[in-house]
């Protein structure tokens, strides 16, 4: 009986996994295999040349992921604490509104608005009365701008949604004893909701570092993002071996954080840090 | 005398619901006004207006004779006592405590003095390291308390604090609380809906009903002498008997000939303070005292005594009265109830 309804079990969740298995870990395992093949022998020589033309890439996906993370956490908890105390139907439709727009479409409006002579430019021309600014359509700031600008609603989704969970009477005590709402904010709230507040600054960051359509189209040319690079090494140079070495890479940095979020939740659960 | 809390002519709606309705009440030195009424009577809608949290329709809050009506919580020197508590789960004990001092911006050595008098106090000083997650109920239960009072509130304010502990423990800490807010002399208000914990802790009742005060005043006077039917039925332990007189001027219950204007007689009867007799018994009525005939239809053995249930000719609803005499189902009894331990109103 016990076995019978173990092989039931099984039955029922098999599609699921073959699924899973066939669109998600199947390709993963491919793709790690792939990166250590280089004509048709198993060797280090992609890794090799991967540190040897992409470090600066890497180290810059990193910096440019992480300073992305710092811009949207400030701003989605400033939006977040703003939206917890006070209600304004308003904002809070207005914030979500970019989780609707396309990234193509984002990127197209940011170019027109970042370029030499778009929006920005040309307000800005006329404020600080000069004839001419560089655009920032190719450069780093316009990338951060748009990557925060298009992550910072997602951040602020799971934010909020912490915040408001958040039992009222938690917030009235401390307000009750003396404190400010902004020190309420630093004191209460961010430190009863950092579970969720890690959970958006991860996904910002897997969702920064694997972004692709931004960066073609307002990215810098040079130094470029490691999702560029792989697609370069790809259309340009049928160079699978390499592509798939960067690739590992990125998955490796996404797990270091994985991991370091799995200690930094049981250490929230049992105390035990470690 | 001198009156540190006073709400004057308090208005509170919530769309159609009434949940402050003129409300006046006022505590005088280290008072203990216990705000007593059914579930919805407006009692927590009282007690966070004065803490600040509710935005009144009308009236005035004053404390210690200043008006702070219009000034946010924080700025209010009232302490108030979270029915869950509201410990923050990621501060020990101490800095939960120690909270409200820092807020105030007093120096370590400050701090350190008072959070350990006040954890001496509520005799917690050994959880002092400990993450609310450790402590059982009743140690958060303290927690919260040394909380509220180390800052020297004006006014303390508890919103049913003993509704969370099981019974046993709720009648120990009752005194307990009492004792505690005696020795601090802190005016205290104290919401509750148990009629029998705000007799045996309050200095002064206030009974509310749909938004209203119906009547303030010390545990006797309001068991004594309640002002209504209402009331009378919500304090203490009663049996109502009700009569609809059809248009008679004149309304027999048991011995007594009552004059009515109104359509219906209602009789609250103090269960704990009547006796029941076997019929035959002979026993010397005084002038205003009630005897009624019926006939036990039910009992329950409660330990010391019989809860029996009975009926009266002439009445449907049954009474529940409490005796240690012995009778069986079906036996004739009477039933005694002392002027002053039963109260007749109209409606
Ligand atoms: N924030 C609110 N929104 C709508 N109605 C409320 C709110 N707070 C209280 N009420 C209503 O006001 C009445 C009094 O509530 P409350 O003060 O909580 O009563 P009590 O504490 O005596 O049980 C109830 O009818 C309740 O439904
Ligand atoms: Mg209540």
């Amino acid at each position: 009986m016990e076995v019978r309804n173990r092989i039931v079990g099984f039955l029922l969740i098999l599609p699921a996994f073959l699924i899973l298995a066939l669109l998600y870990v199947y390709p993963l395992i491919r793709a790690i295999w792939m990166s250590f093949i280089k004509d048709g022998f198993l060797s280090l020589a992609n890794y090799a040349k991967a540190f040897d033309i992409y470090s600066r890439d890497i180290l810059y996906s990193v910096v440019i992921t992480s300073v992305t993370v710092g811009f949207v956490l400030v701003l989605s908890i400033l939006l977040a604490s703003y939206l917890r105390f006070k209600e304004w139907r308003f904002l809070d439709i207005m914030y979500r509104l970019p989780l609707f727009i396309p990234f193509l479409i984002v990127g197209h409006a940011m170019r027109i608005f970042l370029a030499p002579h778009g929006t920005l430019n040309s307000l800005l021309t006329r404020i600080l009365k000069v004839e001419e600014l560089p655009g920032f359509s190719r450069s780093w700031i316009g990338l951060l701008w748009t990557f925060v600008w298009v992550m910072t609603p997602y951040a602020a989704l799971i934010i909020l949604g912490a915040f408001r969970a958040l039992d009222s009477s938690y917030i009235e005590a401390a307000r009750n004893l003396g404190a400010s709402k902004g020190k309420i904010v630093f004191t209460v709230i961010i430190p009863m909701c950092k579970p969720s507040i890690m959970v958006a600054a991860i996904l910002t960051f897997v969702r920064t570092i694997s972004s692709l359509t931004i960066l073609v189209m307002i990215g810098p040319n040079t130094p470029n993002m490691i999702t560029v690079d792989m697609m370069f090494r790809i259309n340009f140079f049928n160079d699978w071996g390499v592509a798939n070495a960067l690739g590992v890479i990125s998955y490796l940095i996404v797990i270091v954080l994985a991991v370091y979020y799995l200690r930094f939740m049981a250490a929230e659960r049992g105390g035990i840090k470690g | 005398m001198m009156v540190v809390l006073q709400t004057q002519n308090l208005c509170k709606s919530y769309g159609q619901v009434k949940a402050l309705d003129d409300v006046n009440v006022y505590i005088e030195d280290a008072q203990l006004l216990a705000v007593i009424g059914p579930s919805g009577s407006g009692k927590t809608t009282l007690l966070r207006s004065i803490a600040g949290f509710v935005e009144l329709d009308s009236g005035k809050i004053l404390i210690k004779s200043k008006d702070v009506t219009n000034l946010p919580p924080e700025k209010r020197n009232v302490a108030m006592f979270f029915q869950n508590y509201a410990l923050w789960p990621h501060m020990t004990v101490f800095e939960n405590v120690a909270y409200g001092l820092k807020i105030r911006k007093y120096d370590k050595n400050t701090i350190r003095e008072r959070v350990e008098w006040a954890l001496d106090f509520l005799d917690i000083r050994s959880l002092a390291e400990r993450k609310p997650s450790q402590l059982s109920g009743g140690q958060q239960q303290r927690v919260a308390l040394a909380r509220a009072i180390v800052i020297q509130p004006d006014v303390l304010l508890l919103d049913e604090p003993l509704s969370n502990l099981d019974a046993k423990i709720r009648m120990r800490i009752r005194f307990e609380l009492k004792a505690l807010q005696k020795r601090l002399k802190i005016p205290t208000l104290y919401v509750t809906h148990d009629q029998e914990e705000a007799l045996s802790i309050a200095d002064k009742i206030a009974i509310m009903h749909n938004g209203k005060v119906l009547q303030v005043g010390t545990p006797e006077e309001v068991y004594k002498n309640p002002v209504d039917l209402f009331i009378a039925d919500f304090i203490g332990v009663n049996s109502v008997v009700k009569v609809k007189c059809a248009g008679e001027k004149l309304v027999e219950v048991g011995n007594l000939k009552l004059p009515v204007q109104k359509e219906t007689v209602y009789v609250v009867i103090r269960a704990e303070e009547t006796k029941v007799l076997p019929i035959q018994q002979r026993f010397d009525i005084a002038e205003g005292d009630l005897r009624l005939e019926g006939t036990i239809i039910g009992k329950l053995y409660l330990g010391s005594k019989y809860r029996y249930e009975i009926k009266i000719e002439g009445v449907d609803e049954v009474l529940f009265i409490n005796s240690e005499e012995v009778y069986n189902v079906n036996e004739q009894v009477q039933i005694i109830s002392r002027k002053g331990n039963f109260f007749i109103y109209e409606q």
